[in-house]
Order: structure tokens, then sequence, then C-alpha cells
């Protein structure tokens, strides 16, 4: 029971470029899993992966699966009772995904209809139920109001009822903070946080935020250039990171309290159109080696890397 | 009461004066035709060779043919013969071209291809002829002219649609419902097809324009309304003989095409600048 990720690699159809390098990742119910990387790193990429629907022009190598069913080359009526009823799927603009032509409480009721094959009064009474969960004030009112008549935080809890609709055992969240103001992510993640926690679903939370991954979520992933550089609990990789990336990330945060400048990671992310040779992150690495540059350090022992650093 | 007066103002000039005149001049034309399904001073086909080419007077509003026939109420009954055909014709092609043009733009390849060029193909003939030919071949009357106009409704609507619907066969909420498990079918539908209605019915009350010229030019060479019933373009062919001697006969159905016509191309103008998105922005 999870949804696996299998050497995932996701490419240019037609060329030899990847851009997501072999990723592979395990998500239990009831877990949280934090992407963190910068951007360009394949985090959305692996997610779109994950949902079956890449760009057209991308490739696909490599397996997903889901509680043992094979997915990756399965059709799309296939997928179709996978998306939004297994897995559900939370956008960054909240705006941009909502049909500005119809009421959002239409929105959230077509998707129980759907997938919990209900009726529609049915439906309806569950988009209401559904509003009240997710904090939406006098929902038999609002229900019937379109998605440009709410904030942005409150359109990212309309888009949470909306993936809730389907009862879905997986939630992939890409970056579902970014577009909103600070003061309304903490809550947002709050109530994320609260309703996966309650109906036991996992989730794959996405952000370029190192801080927010860390405290929201029980194990984390670290991406850099389309691959996993170093997993692990979160505690664990934050507290003693072993992949000088990540260390070299948790130099870069600003934080409160600590005396100097957050220390930049010098040298720049690799260009993924040219082939990498050994480990990507060598040409910006202080404890390169030539064997860096030459051999690839596959994910071992939740690092890839020929010299981690060590406790 | 200012705010009143100034929130009227802003009603009117969202209006606009284009939207408000077309919609009189068609509107009127439309509720005559309306009307003469229930009443018209004269029977329109009633006889009456004592009273013939009678000038425009109290009698008779617009004068008589040279039957006898009140033309008033011929130009009544004719609308609704006019309009029923333009928006049967409309109603066919509007429903085959725009199932046709979500198809071309969810699929992609080689349906889109196909489509795409029937549309080329049936542009690159001159509508009004090929749907004289058709009705010619298949046979005068009512039904065939409304085939014959709906046929070139078809590529019309299925562009326009398309055009439409393409970028936004790529945008959020599209991307978003593919996640929820929904279909193509579903997503044409639901998500698609209402953010395009705006720009389709625009589209559709021009064409109707187009659709009841056409119409005209049929009836008025024998291929579309049969006698006893009349039309506008019928009204036109009949009056060309006695053109000198009684104008009057020529006038009326003129005038009344003329309105509708015009009428409805202000209304669509006027009703594009009211919903595109894209003028809205601009403003």
């Amino acid at each position: 029971m999870s949804l696996v990720l299998d050497n995932v690699r996701v490419g240019i159809a037609g060329t030899g470029i990847d851009l997501v390098r072999g990723v592979s990742l395990a998500l239990p119910p009831g877990e949280t899993l934090g992407i963190a990387g910068e951007s360009g790193s394949g985090k959305s990429l692996t997610a779109q992966a994950a949902m079956g629907l890449l760009a057209p022009g991308l490739r696909l190598d490599g397996g997903i699966l889901l509680d043992g069913m094979r997915l990756d080359g399965a059709e799309d009526p296939a997928w179709q009772g996978v998306r939004g009823r297994r897995i559900a799927y939370l956008f960054q603009e909240p705006m941009s995904v909502l049909n500005p032509v119809q009421t959002v409480g239409r929105q959230i009721a077509d998707v129980a209809a759907l997938h919990q094959g209900l009726s529609r009064a049915a439906a309806r009474a569950e988009a209401l139920g559904l509003m009240q969960q997710v904090g939406i004030p006098d929902p038999e009112r609002r229900a019937g109001a379109y998605p440009q008549s709410f904030s942005g935080g409150q359109a990212q809890r309309i888009c949470l009822a909306v993936a809730l609709a389907g009862k879905p055992d997986y939630l992939i969240a890409d970056e579902p903070t970014t577009a909103l103001d600070v003061t309304v992510q903490a809550r947002i993640l709050d109530l994320l946080m609260e309703t996966v926690a309650s109906r036991g679903m996992g989730m794959m939370l996405i952000s370029h935020d190192l801080d927010l991954v860390a405290e929201r979520c029980g194990r984390i992933a670290v991406f850099y250039a389309g691959r996993v550089v170093e997993t692990g609990e979160t505690r664990r990789v934050l507290s003693a990171p072993r992949h000088p990336y990540t260390a070299g990330l948790l130099e870069a945060r600003p934080r409160i309290g600590h005396d100097g400048l957050p220390q930049p990671i010098p040298g720049q992310v690799p260009d993924l159109t040219r082939a990498v040779s050994g480990c990507a992150f060598a040409p910006r690495c202080p404890r390169a080696t030539e064997r860096c540059r030459s051999d690839d350090p596959g994910l071992e022992d939740g690092t890839a890397c020929f010299h981690p650093l060590m406790p | 009461m200012a705010e009143a007066s100034v929130e009227s103002a802003v009603v009117r000039a969202r209006i606009g004066p284009a939207l408000l005149l077309g919609a009189a001049m068609a509107g009127s034309m439309i509720a005559l035709a309306l009307i003469s399904l229930v009443w018209t001073p004269y029977e329109p086909a009633a006889l009456n060779i004592r009273s013939r080419l009678t000038p425009p007077g109290l009698d008779h509003l617009a004068g008589t043919d040279a039957l006898g026939r009140d033309i008033f109420s011929m130009v009544m009954a004719g609308g609704a013969n006019s309009l029923m055909v333009g928006l049967s014709a409309i109603g066919l092609g509007a429903v085959a071209g725009i199932a046709l043009g979500l198809i071309a733009g969810a699929r992609g390849g080689w349906i889109e291809e196909a489509v795409m060029r029937f549309s080329d193909f049936t542009f690159a003939f001159p509508a009004l002829l090929t749907a004289i030919m058709l009705t010619a071949v298949f046979g005068a009357g009512p039904a065939n002219a409304v085939a014959a106009i709906a046929i070139f409704n078809i590529p019309v609507f299925a562009r326009v649609t398309r055009g439409a619907a393409q970028p936004l066969w790529r945008s959020g909420y599209v991307l978003a419902a593919q996640t929820l498990g929904k279909g193509m079918t579903r997503i044409a539908v639901s998500h698609v097809l209402p953010n395009i209605s705006a720009l389709l019915i625009v589209q559709a009350t021009i064409q109707l324009a187009l659709a009841i010229v056409a119409e005209a030019g049929l009836s008025y060479l024998g291929l579309g309304i049969q006698p006893p019933d009349t039309s506008w373009g019928k009204m036109l062919n009949d009056s060309q003989t006695r053109l000198a001697q009684a104008p009057w006969m020529a006038l009326a159905p003129g005038i009344a095409l003329a309105l509708t016509v015009m009428g409805l191309n202000l209304l669509g103008d006027g009703l594009r600048d009211r919903l595109d998105p894209a003028l809205r922005r601009v403003r």
C-alpha cells in the first residue's frame, strides 16, 4: 500500500536529454513526504509524471506503482480512475485552476458526483460539507459564487475541497502556498496538514522553501538537477545533512538569531541539455574529487555522495 | 440620486448605442414576424383583385401587390418564414460546427487536420452559389434551403470554436480537470464550451443575418420558400416586373430585410464589445 516511483526518468522525446534522471520515491498512506529543491530541479515534473500528465513532447521511463498496480504506460481510462479518485493534485495558482464560469459549489459537486457516484442533491450536500471543512464561512451562500469573488487563500481552500471531493488516498501538493501571502500561507498549510492527517492520506508536499517542508513533513527528499541527492527523516536531514548540497542549502537560508549573512552555494546548476558525467553537483562541491567527476554516485543509505559529511 | 445616475451612465456605456440600436431594429422585425403567427391585418395569401396595386395608405399600410394581397401582412408572414429558415440553418450549422471544432481542438492530430481541411474546402466555394446549386440539384423548398445554408455555417462555427478553444486546452482549469480524472468529452462540454459561449453567441448573431440574406437570395430565385407561402426574397422577385408601376412592392420587403440584417449585425458587434474578454481588457 503506497504510491511508488521506481527509477522515474522524464526526458524530451526524440532526444537523449533527461530532465528527471532516475527518481525513486515511496509514499505510504498517512505519511507526508517533503520534496525540496530549487526551480528546475525536476520536482514538478516528477509530480506530473506520477499523475500521468506530462506535457506532450516529454517521455517517461521507469515505473509508477499505486498499491502494486502498474500505471506507467496505462491508457487514459485507467488513469481516469486514478486521477481525482486515488491521487489528487493541488496546484500553485488556485485562481487559474478554477473554472471562471462555474460556481465553486458546482465545481466541487461535479467531482463528488463523478468519483463517488452521488446524485445531484447528495453531491451538493457533500460540496457544502467540504466547504465547511476547508474553512469557508457560510457555505450555503458561497457555493453559488464564482471563483473571481474569492481571495487567493480562499480560492486555494476551494481547490482543496475540489481535490478532496473524490475521496483520494494520496495528495500531491505542488507549491500550494507559493502564490499566497505569507500570513495566509501558514493557515493554508495547517489546514492541509490537519486534513491529510484526519483522513489518513499520504501527501507529497513540494516546495522550494526548505523551512516550510522542514516544519511539516516527516520525511524529506532533496532534489538537485533532476535527481534525489538526499532523503531521510526530516529531523536527521536538517540537523546532520550528509550531502554537501543539502548542507549548502541550509547555509544559504537566512536564519533568525544567527549571526552572519547566509552563505550562497558558489557556481550554477548544471545545464541538463548537455550530458552530465559523474555527480551533477561536483563542479560546485567543496569536497569533490576526481572520482566525483567521472563516476555516478547512486543513492545509497539516503545520500548520493562519495564523500558524505559525517556527523 | 447622484449614485443612481452614475450607475445608469455606466450601464449605458457598457451596453453601448450599437447594441441598443441593433436590438431595437432586429427586435422589432422579429416581433412583427412572431405576431404574424397569430394575427396579421389581412390574410397574407388572400387575393383581392378589386384593390390590386393600391399604393400605401390607411387601408393597406404598405399597399397591395398585383393580386391585391396586403403587402404589410405578407412582410410579417414572410419574415416569419425567413427567420424560421435562418434560425434552423444556424441552429443545425452551429451544433455540427461547434461539435467538430471541439473535437478538433481536443483530439488534435489527423482529426484536427481533417476538420480544418474540410473547412478550407468549403470556404473555397462561394456560399450562395453552392447553396443555389444544392437546391437546384436536390429540389427547391424550405427544407433544402435550410440544409444548403446550414452546410456553409458548419465550417464557420468549427473554426471559431477550435480557435477559441485551443488556448483553453492548455489552461490551468483544463489541466486541473485532467488531474481530477475527467475525460476529454466531459472537459470539452463542462469547461471549454461555457468559456467560449459568449464568442459563439456573437458569431451566431452575425451568421443569422447572413443566413437571412442567403434565404432571401434563394427565395428570390424561386429555390427557397414556395407559394402559397411567401418570404422577403420572393416578394422582391414578384415586385421587379412592376418596379416602375408599384415601387412599394419592393420597398416594404427591402426595408424589412435591411432593418433585420443591419440590426443583427449591430447587435452582434455590440454583443462582441460587451462580451469579448479580450476587448473588455483593452477598455
